[in-house]
């Protein structure tokens, strides 16, 4: 498709050239604070005749009280109950054009976001504004009685109906330890999604859901001096609220392994999930984390694919990734048991390719190879303004400028085999947690 | 619809201010105070122009015909070799054949095994894998512009002189027999495979791997799969991102311009298992939180008359989270966490769905609910037009966005050439779509699916489920998790 962006210049140059061309990489944008604390950020595309409204607001499930687990996102539901001057379902003025909208949480920041044809840009802002300034008369027990059970069916849908869907809550209640704001999930407990309260909700909106602790994204075909106007005329009234404090999140380094066995009716195989804590997103070994995943399971000639599943054949398959947040972060390896052979094994099998890495570190080829493989992730991510938008809010939150591109990419460029050696070594250490889950009928 | 909305909220703001004392005379009709533009849903501003990619088309030496659409926007290609066969061929006992024949192409070619092709791909940021569904399979390959001819080369040599190693058979097969643990136990999956089963029997949709069916399958019969199969005569290329034809066609003439011959692959006759009455089929999930709900039946497919009528229909009953299923079952009864309907047409005829997973001590009063609702739509409560214009408004303000990237576009194109739809079936989308009228939509919707019998199967705890489900007195029959019949 057409394009009038200079990205598609500059990322040709990228691939051609040296690669320290990754440092003229950008995402042309505009930002600005509103006096009421919000971020604006304004980048456009004009691809097609879309827009995307990206609203990040930089709270998760790290803020949530005690007996409050799942809080954060059970908020996120509520968001889509209708506001003061949009008193019905969120979806329906925004689906009626054509809108792809949705909302997420995760453990740092919730973000919600619309795809509109350009011409409804005024609605997509018109909505978003009126849930981050009116949101509380539109809200009735009635409404938030009904998201608890919706969120609660989301969460025995996508948790416990499903074969071993509870192990993301079991890892971050043993990675982070008790008190740590990661140590519980997004999705939280039943009974604390049931004891919550309207006082709850106004609380949470008047700590959290202010203008200075958000920051909007406007990606797309649109006119950058309107949609300016139309920032003023809906965001620029919404008054700020006291400077919220994130939670502090402390790194974490556990000292002995924790193994847990686990039983499940419904599995059906052995599958094992070896974690460590890690340095948090962009602090020095995140990249390398990054680059080490792919050096042990990017494709069949990866370390322990070649080795587990491809030569031994005990795995059927194996993964490795940095799951990254901020401040904290866990590096996971994962894999499922061949017929016939245990987690056990597979472990055992593990930790003597993890001890060689730990050694040796890398090639230099298997570094160039996982680069690359990284850099067309990442121009892939690209290819939508919905990719791009939640892109910069996300450069903004964790960089403190949007446009965080050249600096990201450079991350990977700068990695040796030698400081992935180092990294494995400093992380993945005998302090972790591995957690084996195995069909009922197998137990031993 | 927005600028109505417009009219009636600026009504309700000036017929609920405070009472004033009556007006015998008004000098002048009295002026409501101008709402806060703040909180007035506002107008759209001009449309902006949506220009539609070029596909463009050229023909190898060997007659292959290569479809491409130009995506400059980033230094990167994507390429997909597509053939006329899939699940549909496999005989009989010999299920999972044309999976694994495929599964097994991938692996290497005489020159370079497993590793070392994987290896070669990662050198070039590429990606050259197979895939293999129900009624086409192929090589899908993705890499860097600058890349190309090399990319291409492992595309080739994995093409013409695959590896087909028996211990790479062996390997994969035990992937293969493994998976199919995984969708006993998956309750959509295992939802999907009773239904699929109990729709279309011995049809090939309606047959699954087994471990019997796998363990049929030798490497001479992958062998002569792959060379009946992967022909010129029954495939395509489709293609899209930074790429010129000239140089796409040029440099695929000289790797494959030499691959020739093979016949077209005739499809399947495809018959489905007529219900007379709703029919309740039930899958035992022992201790399950939720209980999955899968309603269906066949319905008329993309080129025959009512189809677009029951697309718009079944939007406004079950398609969007606005439509009345969804706002039901999830919003005003809190059972679920999402209920949706949709239709899908392959080959053979269309298929009408509607699934949702529901909270266990829900599951008969939710099956009941579903069942009315149905029922409501052909009695007191029909389609309305706020209803049907609402879907209406939203399938076509979404088009634009549909051709952000070319992979709607290029999937167009196959189905055109893959199912025989008319050329011109992407031009016509909206044209469709403005030609149904509430009226049409309703009655689409009733002819084919809400007036007509249903198979509706259930996965959950049948201790608990299956005796108050019997008592709602439709025919019940328990199937195991590979969909077949359980006597006792």
């Amino acid at each position: 498709m057409k394009s009038t962006l200079p990205l598609a210049a500059l990322l040709a140059a990228a691939f051609t050239g040296p690669v320290a061309s990754a440092a003229e990489l950008s995402i042309p944008h505009e930002i600005y604070t509103l006096d009421n604390g919000l971020t604006v950020i304004l980048a456009p595309d004009n691809d097609v005749p879309i827009v995307q409204v990206n609203v990040w607001y930089h709270v998760g499930s790290a803020e949530e009280v005690a007996g409050r687990t799942g809080f954060a996102h059970l908020f996120e539901h509520l968001m889509f109950q209708g506001s003061e001057h949009n008193n019905n379902d969120y979806f329906q003025p925004l689906q009626e054009v054509g809108g792809q909208v949705n909302g997420t949480t995760n453990l740092e920041r919730t973000n919600y976001f619309e795809g509109v044809p350009s011409e409804y840009l005024p609605l997509a802002l018109w909505a978003e504004a009126d849930r981050m300034g009116y949101l509380l008369p539109a809200l009735t027990q009635e409404r938030l009685d009904n998201q608890k059970e919706v969120v609660r069916n989301e969460r025995r849908q996508r948790y416990e109906n499903r074969p071993y869907g509870t192990v993301w809550v079991t890892l971050l209640d043993n990675v982070f330890p008790e008190g740590h704001p990661y140590n519980h999930s997004t999705i939280g407990e039943h009974a604390d999604l049931e004891a919550a309260t309207l006082d709850d909700v106004t609380t949470f909106f008047k700590t959290w859901y202010v203008p200075n602790n958000a920051s909007i994204v406007i990606c797309g075909d649109f006119d950058v001096a309107e949609a300016k106007k139309l920032v003023e005329l809906y965001f620029a009234p919404i008054p700020s609220g006291a400077e919220p404090t994130p939670a502090p999140i402390p790194t974490v380094k556990l000292t002995e392994e924790k193994v847990i066995r686990q039983t499940e009716a419904g599995a059906p195989f052995q599958k094992v999930w070896i974690a460590w804590p890690s340095p948090g997103v962009y602090a020095p070994g995140d990249a390398e984390l990054d680059l080490l995943s792919t050096t042990l399971t990017d494709g069949q000639s990866s370390r322990l694919v070649s080795e587990l599943v491809v030569k031994k054949q005990i795995a059927t398959d194996v993964m490795a990734y940095q799951s990254s947040f901020d401040g904290a972060s866990m590096f996971v390896i994962e894999a499922t048991a061949a017929a016939g052979h245990t987690t056990d094994e597979l472990v055992a099998e593990i930790d003597k390719i993890l001890a060689v890495v730990k050694a040796k570190g890398p090639t230099v080829e298997e570094v160039e190879m996982g680069r690359t493989a990284y850099e067309v992730g990442f121009y892939q991510s690209l290819f939508t303004v919905a990719g791009k938008a939640d892109r910069l809010n996300s450069y903004f939150v964790n960089k403190g400028r949007p446009d965080a591109l050249a600096e990201d990419l450079q991350r990977y460029m700068d990695t040796t085999p030698e400081s992935i050696r180092a990294t494995a070594e400093s992380t993945l250490g005998t302090g972790r947690v591995v957690l084996h889950i195995w069909p009922a009928t197998e137990a031993k | 619809m927005s600028r109505s909305h417009v009219f009636s909220l600026l009504f309700a703001l000036a017929s609920c201010g405070p009472k004033e004392a009556p007006i015998e005379t008004p000098a002048a009709p009295v002026e409501a105070p101008a709402p806060d533009p703040r909180f007035v849903k506002p107008e759209p501003l001009a449309k902006r122009p949506l220009t539609l990619p070029e596909v463009k088309t050229a023909t190898l030496s060997n007659g292959l015909q290569v479809v491409l659409i130009e995506d400059h926007e980033l230094p990167l290609f994507s390429l997909q070799l597509t053939v006329r066969s899939g699940a549909f061929t496999d005989p009989t006992g010999k299920e999972g054949l044309a999976d694994l024949a495929m599964n097994l192409l991938d692996e290497g070619t005489t020159k370079k095994d497993t590793i070392a092709f994987a290896t070669a791909q990662k050198k070039l940021g590429a990606s050259v894998g197979s895939y293999s569904g129900g009624d086409s399979a192929g090589l899908s390959v993705s890499g860097l512009t600058k890349n190309l001819d090399a990319t291409l080369d492992l595309m080739a040599e994995v093409l013409l002189t695959p590896r087909n190693d028996k211990n790479d058979l062996e390997r994969l097969r035990k992937d293969a027999l493994q998976s199919i643990l995984a969708q006993r136990t998956e309750p959509n999956a295992m939802a999907g495979r009773a239904l699929a089963r109990t729709m279309y029997g011995e049809a090939y949709s309606g047959r699954f791997e087994t471990e019997a069916s796998l363990k049929a399958v030798t490497l001479k019969e992958i062998t002569a799969w792959q060379k009946a199969n992967l022909t010129p005569a029954n495939g395509v290329i489709f293609a899209s991102g930074d790429l010129s034809l000239d140089a796409l066609v040029a440099s695929l003439e000289a790797r494959l311009g030499k691959w020739k011959g093979g016949t077209k692959q005739a499809d399947p006759s495809i018959t489905v298992n007529s219900l007379t009455e709703t029919t309740l089929f039930l899958v035992d999930k022992p201790g399950a939180a939720q209980s999955v709900i899968l309603a269906a039946r066949e319905v008329p497919g993309r080129n025959e008359p009512g189809y677009d009528a029951l697309v718009l229909g079944n939007a406004a009953w079950g398609g969007t989270f606005m439509s009345r299923f969804n706002m039901n079952f999830r919003e005003e009864k809190g059972w679920t966490y999402g209920a949706r309907s949709s239709v899908e047409d392959d080959l053979g005829p269309g298929t009408w769905s509607a699934s949702t997973s529901v909270r266990a001590d829900a599951t008969v009063i939710a099956v009941q609910e579903l069942l009315a609702e149905l029922d409501r739509v052909k009695g007191e409560k029909p389609l309305t037009a706020a209803e049907v214009e609402y879907v209406r408004s939203s399938m076509i303000n979404s088009w634009p966005s549909r051709f952000e990237t070319p992979s709607f576009l290029l999937g167009q194109q196959s189905s055109i050439w893959r199912y025989g739809l008319p050329a011109d079936w992407t031009a016509t989308y909206l044209s469709r779509v403005q030609a149904v009228t509430p009226e049409a939509a309703q009655a689409a919707f009733v002819e084919h699916v809400a007036g007509k019998p249903l198979a509706l199967v259930v996965v959950g705890d049948l201790a608990t489920h299956q005796a108050p489900l019997t008592a709602l007195g439709k025919p019940v029959v328990v199937l195991d998790a590979d969909g077949r019949v359980v006597t006792k």
